[in-house]
């Protein structure tokens, strides 16, 4: 599965650190999303769609 | 990382605080391995000065041991698995306060130690047999006699040339659990 976290982080000027507080997750979770290694949970995709205000299929997607 | 508590589900676990040298928190590992040191240094102790028939306890206190009150050496031998079990306990209530990643490749690293260690106490009897643990017993002399002080090789025949022990399978699912949290988290890294 792809994602746009990682420029979606960027645009904040938030670091993998400051993301990984504001999902409660530790920052390797954070750095195996973004390098697409590790497909997030249903709640934690959730979580980062609240964060960002958009829906979730515009961060995770097929392709 | 971040702990309130005695209890071992404060967000976030960090496992990486128990077993990577560069990570490493005493105060973290204390917490979650406090009854596994337990069983392991009880368990070994009762291996050595209850269960060893080989020199140089030369099975005087075992013999001693069995004239003991059915309950003590009961309660005396209890002690390792109940140490175990609490050790059981804690680890799962650190698990529960891991973040998502952490949690499944913790729980893939336990099953891979349980495996590994089933596996290995089903293989040493043949290995045993195969003539391991006379090697190791030959290791542990010096000019035919045994030294003075514990040896290396003597201590591991004395756990390894008999049934499988308490502490020994606790030391056992510890290190195949930090061997396998090792190669599983590579695929993230």
């Amino acid at each position: 599965m792809k994602n746009k976290l990682r420029e979606l982080r960027a645009a904040k000027e938030w670091s993998q650190a400051d993301l990984a507080d504001k999902l409660e997750v530790s920052r390797q979770t954070v750095n195996a999303i973004e390098t697409e290694k590790y497909d997030p949970s249903l709640p934690l995709a959730f979580k980062a769609a609240r964060l960002f205000k958009l829906p979730i299929e515009e961060i995770f997607f097929d392709q | 990382m971040l702990y309130t508590g005695f209890a071992m589900n404060n967000k976030p676990n960090d496992p990486e605080d128990c077993i990577n040298l560069k990570k490493f928190s005493w105060r973290t590992d204390t917490k979650v391995n406090y009854w596994l040191f337990i069983g392991i240094v009880v368990g070994l102790a009762n291996e050595l000065l209850f269960h060893t028939f080989v020199p140089p306890v030369n099975g005087v206190l075992r013999e001693d041991f069995l004239t003991w009150p059915v309950g003590i050496r009961i309660l005396i031998e209890s002690v390792p698995l109940l140490a175990g079990l609490l050790w059981a306990r804690s680890m799962a209530r650190f698990i529960l306060g891991m973040d998502e990643l952490h949690r499944r490749i913790t729980v893939e690293a336990w099953l891979f130690s349980a495996m590994a260690t089933i596996g290995f106490f089903s293989i040493w009897p043949m290995l045993n047999a195969a003539g391991i643990s006379g090697s190791v017993y030959y290791a542990a002399h010096f000019h035919g006699e045994f030294t003075d002080k514990p040896h290396i090789f003597l201590v591991l025949w004395l756990l390894l040339d008999k049934p499988p022990s308490i502490a020994l399978t606790l030391f056992l699912l510890n290190a195949f659990y930090i061997l396998g949290y090792f190669i599983l988290i590579r695929r993230y890294k």
